[in-house]
This record gives C-alpha cells, structure tokens and sequence, in this order.
C-alpha cells in the first residue's frame, strides 16, 4: 500500500460521487476536442481546398471579394461578368502559365431541386491535375461530364444521355468524374461555349482562374492584370483570409462558449473535492495522528483528483472522437462557408492535448482543497469525535 | 532510568469567548522509559489534553514537553508529524480506522507515511503485528466487519508498525466489554514486558491498578501519584 493506493481507494468510497464528476470532466474535454478539432481540421480543409483548386489567382469582375472567393471554391451564380476578351488579354500576360475562363449557374426545376453548372475549357485540366475521368473528356458541344455525385444522384454513366426541361437540352455524357471530395463532385460540367450559348452569356465569363506556377510571381502578374478594365483580382492567399475572416466571428463564439462550459467545469470539480474534503475532516485529523505529514494528506487529495480528471479526459477525448464526426454534418450546416473536404479528423496531437488540458483542470481545481486538506491539524479528528 | 517523557509546568489553556479553560495547569511529570503508567481523572479533568500533548498531537501554551529528549514547542508541524510517526503509536477509544482499508491495511497505514523501509517489508511487519494481536486470520476483512475487540486489537498493531518507543493508549477498553478488555490489557501488558514505554488514560481502575504507576489528575492540575 501507498499514497495512490490510498488515495485509489478513497475515490472508490464515493463511487457516484466520482462518476459523475467523471462525467462533467468528460463533457467538457469532449467539447475542447470537437472544437480545436474543428479549428484545425476546417483551417487544413480550406487549405487543401485552395491547393486543389490549383487556383492561385481569381479575376472577376468588382464586387464583394467574399463572394469571388465562394465563388471559386463552391461555383455559384453572380450577376456581373467578365467580358470573355479579357482571358485572352490575360493569356498575353508574361508568367501566367495557365489562365482558363469559367461560366457558372444554377437551375432549380420544378420540384425545387436545383442543379449546379460550370462552363470550362480544355485548360482547367491543367488548373485540376488531380481529376480521373472515367470515360472522356468533351467530344464536341453536346458532350456533358458529370461529378461523381451530380452523376449517382442522376443515375447515369458514360455513354448514357441526360436531358435538362429547364433548357430543354439533351446531353451526352462523354465523361464522369471520380469523387475528389470536394464540390465538383456535385456539378455538371460543359464546354465553355455551349454553356454560354444555353445561358445566353455569349462572350461572358463569371471569372477566370490564374495558375502562374512559381508563388513568387503572383504579385507581379496580379499587378499587371489589374491594370486591365473592369477586373477585380483576388489572390488564392486573400480568398482564404477572407474566408477565414468571416468565419471567425462563428469560431469566435464557440470558443467563448467552451470557455465558459471549462470554468463551470472546473468549479464543479473544485466544489465536489472541498466537500469531500470537508466530509473527510476526521479521517485526514486520523492520519496527521499517526504521523502523515501535511504533504502527505495534500497527495491524496490532489492524487483523487488528477484521477478523476484523467479519467474523465480519456472518456471525453475518446468521446469527442467519435461524437466529432457526427458534429462534422451539424457545424457544416451552421457556418457561412464550409470547405467540402472532411473538416473533422482524429488528430493524436489534438487527443493527447485534450488529455492533458483534463489534467490541468485537475491541477487548478485540485489545489485548494488539496492546500487546506493539508491544514487539518491532527486535533480536528479528536475534536470531531 | 531515562525519563522518556519529562514535563515541566505544562499549561495548556483553551479560550471560549472570553472565559480561559485551564484544561492542563503547571503539570509536571516523568514517566521513565519501559515504564506502564496510568492517567486517570474524572470526565474533563484534562486526561485526554494531557495524553495530546504527550502525543505530539497539540502543543502546550506554556511549560516543557520533552518526548524522548526533543521539547515539542520547539519543533515544526514536520518534525512533530515525525515524531508522531516514528516515536508513538497511538490507540483510540473509537479506534480510528479508516472503513476503505482491509485490517492489514489498516495496520499498514503509518508505516505508508514513514518514508522508510520497503514495501514488502512493512506488510510482512503488518502480518506479524496481527498475528501479535491474535488477529491473522481477520486479515483481509475491512472494519464494518469486525467486533469492537477486534477492532481495537487492529488499532493496537497499527500503532506499533513503525516501532514505536512510546505507546499512547487513550480510553483503550472504554468501549469494550470486560472479556475484550481484557484481551486488550494482556497485550497492552505484553508489549510492556517486552520493554515498550505504554501510557494509558483510563476510567477503568481496574486496567489502572494494573500498572506500575497512576497519575490522577484533577481540574486540569496533577494530583498525588
């Protein structure tokens, strides 16, 4: 027998006692892992979404960069465009090693279901490297490639035909994407000029996108295309702080949120101790009779409560593990932007943290009571009795 | 003979609002080493105060306390816990032992603060202090299931883990019938024989007359030996 053993068992005396303190102690590590998950995991997402994108440079026309930014990411549908000419006047630009336009809508049907198209060229391959297409690409202006979702949701496979009431048009699909993760996988994707035509957007773009290869050049190209009419450029660094700047508001009260779900739980943990403190008067004055040392007192109590920290930290990092991928689904649906990529991963760095972060709890709510359990002179036990 | 216990105008004062309690007034007393002695006294006459002081376990307002050479006002919280660890074992009427501990652990418990010796060690001590107290076979079973002889038996071999010079026994067989007290005499007798210094404060006149000294005290003050 030891100072843990005795302390072991001093913790299983008050069995719900500890579990419930156990409880909260989990609810609260399960929340800091959710969100610094989150955190981590939508700062990687977006990250990667950029990087796939192959985007280093967006040219639309003027208008809210939040938007541009969305826009480039998500596809969508703005009211203003750029005038197709400028692509070819941004081709010209020395450094730009890929320049490819972008025509992009949507068309919602009857029963509300709403479809999202994007208009592209042959040099948006070189933009997205990392796309596999089953089947081919474009074969003339009837073609269609569908993502690997728009293509399962409407049932259809290379060789198949695909007919659109809303502008009345039968396609062929030529090819079907394979899933990327991110948000091709729900568009339909047409040759350039035949989404023009379907639009009626002859010689209008939404945007073009702008890969210049080395990093280094980008601000010398973006100030050459900004000196072209009627242009807004955004840089891939720039959407990104943008994105980052309007869902930090949303990151912002969830962390002031936990914040106070920690301090609740670190009172409730420093009151259930100094009761049982409190409880324990006679036999800690017991102990100081025989010769336990102040220290020695101050070890159990404070190991008690480092157990049931642990404890419960284990629980709420393995809990928030599993919990997080269900919070995946409902955080997605409460943000203004959510990158398409998975934004909660299990990350062991983040796990071990939520641990020991469980572990300081302990250490702040421990030390008090472990401080005045200390303090019971070995005449409190005798009076007591 | 060595006076392991020597006090010396020992006064020990307790203040209720403004009423002073002398519940020990100017005591002296020696008690020689192996010696067995007795305290006795009327309820509040300050038995008990005097035991705690003896004990380490509370400090005299004024006067000497020297246990085993070392005057106790002197020293720190540390040094009396020390004190209180290693020199004296100390045996309660209400026993004291704590209800999550099996008897073996019980008996055990001191020797867990004393940060001498090796675990094995301390238990196979704890075995023997059983046995001592004819309790070996109780070993494993935890204080809820044990008579109030036997719990007192437990709380005898737990003061002696560490080797004690000095046994503290206060009320000893208080709140145990004859045949147990009994018991518990015999081997409060035994360990005397065997050389150790054992204090008892006691009502029972009977486990008094025993010993080889009776020291009566008597609002707060020493009377005749």
């Amino acid at each position: 027998m030891n100072i843990i053993t005795l302390s072991l068992k001093s913790l299983k005396r008050k069995r719900t006692r500890a579990a419930l303190t156990i409880i909260g102690v989990a609810v609260a590590t399960a929340a800091l892992f959710s969100l610094v998950s989150f955190s981590v995991g939508y700062d990687r997402a977006l990250k990667k979404e950029m990087q796939d994108s192959g985007l280093q440079m967006l040219v639309s026309t003027e208008g809210c960069p939040t938007e541009a930014a969305s826009l480039a990411l998500h596809g969508g549908e703005i009211t203003k465009y750029v005038d197709e000419k400028r692509l070819t006047e941004v081709r010209s630009i020395q450094g730009v090693h890929v320049a490819t336009g972008m025509l992009m809508f949507s068309l919602t049907e009857e029963g509300g279901k709403t479809s999202l198209f994007s208009g592209i060229d042959d040099e948006i391959r070189k933009l997205k490297p990392y796309w596999k297409l089953k089947g081919s690409w474009f074969k003339d202006g009837s073609s269609i490639i569908l993502g690997a979702e728009a293509a399962k949701v409407e049932e259809r496979t290379v060789g198949d035909k695909i007919y659109f009431p809303g502008f009345d048009r039968e396609f062929n699909v030529a090819g079907v994407l394979q899933r990327t993760g991110t948000e091709d996988d729900g568009f339909f994707f047409l040759p350039l000029k035949t989404a023009q035509e379907v639009f009626h957007k002859q010689g209008k773009l939404t945007a073009i996108g702008v890969n210049v290869g080395d990093p280094g050049r980008i601000e010398k190209v973006k100030e050459q295309i900004e000196e072209l009419p009627d242009v807004y450029v955004l840089t891939a660094d720039q959407m990104m702080g943008q994105i980052l700047k309007l869902v930090g508001s949303s990151k912002t009260l969830m962390f002031a949120v936990l914040a106070i779900a920690l301090i609740i739980s670190i009172v409730g943990v420093l009151n259930t101790v100094l009761m049982s403190v409190m409880e324990m008067v006679k036999e800690f004055g017991y102990m100081r009779c025989v010769g336990a040392a102040g220290i020695d007192v101050f070890k159990i109590v404070f190991l008690e409560t480092i157990t049931v920290c642990l404890i419960g930290g284990i629980a709420g990092a393995l809990g928030g593990s599993v919990l997080s991928s269900f919070a995946d689904s409902f955080i997605r649906s409460v943000l203004p932007y959510a990158p398409a990529g998975k934004m909660i991963e299990f990350n062991p760095v983040i796990f071990v943290m939520s641990i020991f972060f469980a572990i300081i709890l302990g250490i702040i709510a421990g030390v008090y009571p472990s401080i005045k359990a200390s303090k019971i002179s070995p005449m409190e036990a005798i009076r007591n009795e | 003979m060595n006076n392991i216990i020597e006090l010396k105008q020992v006064v020990k004062l307790y203040e209720r609002g403004s009423e002073k309690i002398h519940a020990v007034d100017r005591v002296n007393l020696s008690i020689e080493q192996g010696e067995f002695v007795a305290i006795v006294g009327p309820s509040g006459s300050g038995k008990s105060t005097l035991l705690n002081l003896i004990g380490c376990v509370d400090i005299p307002t004024s006067g000497t306390v020297k246990v085993d050479g070392l005057a106790t006002q002197a020293l720190k919280e540390k040094e009396l816990a020390k004190i209180r660890n290693t020199k004296i074992g100390f045996v309660f009427q209400q026993f004291f032992l704590l209800p999550t501990l099996t008897a073996l652990e019980n008996v055990t418990l001191p020797a867990v603060f004393s940060r001498n010796g090796h675990r094995t060690k301390k238990t196979n001590r704890a075995k023997e202090l059983l046995d001592l107290v004819g309790l070996t076979d109780r070993a494993n079973h935890l204080p809820s299931e044990l008579s109030g002889g036997e719990m007192q038996r437990i709380a005898i071999a737990r003061a002696l883990i560490n080797s004690p010079k000095i046994l503290l026994a206060d009320e000893p067989t208080g709140n145990l019938d004859s045949a147990n007290a009994e018991i518990v005499y015999n081997i409060l007798d035994k360990l005397h024989k065997d050389g150790l210094t054992v204090i008892a404060v006691t009502h029972n006149l009977e486990l008094a007359n025993k010993t080889q000294k009776i020291f009566k005290l008597k609002d707060g003050k020493m009377m005749d030996e």
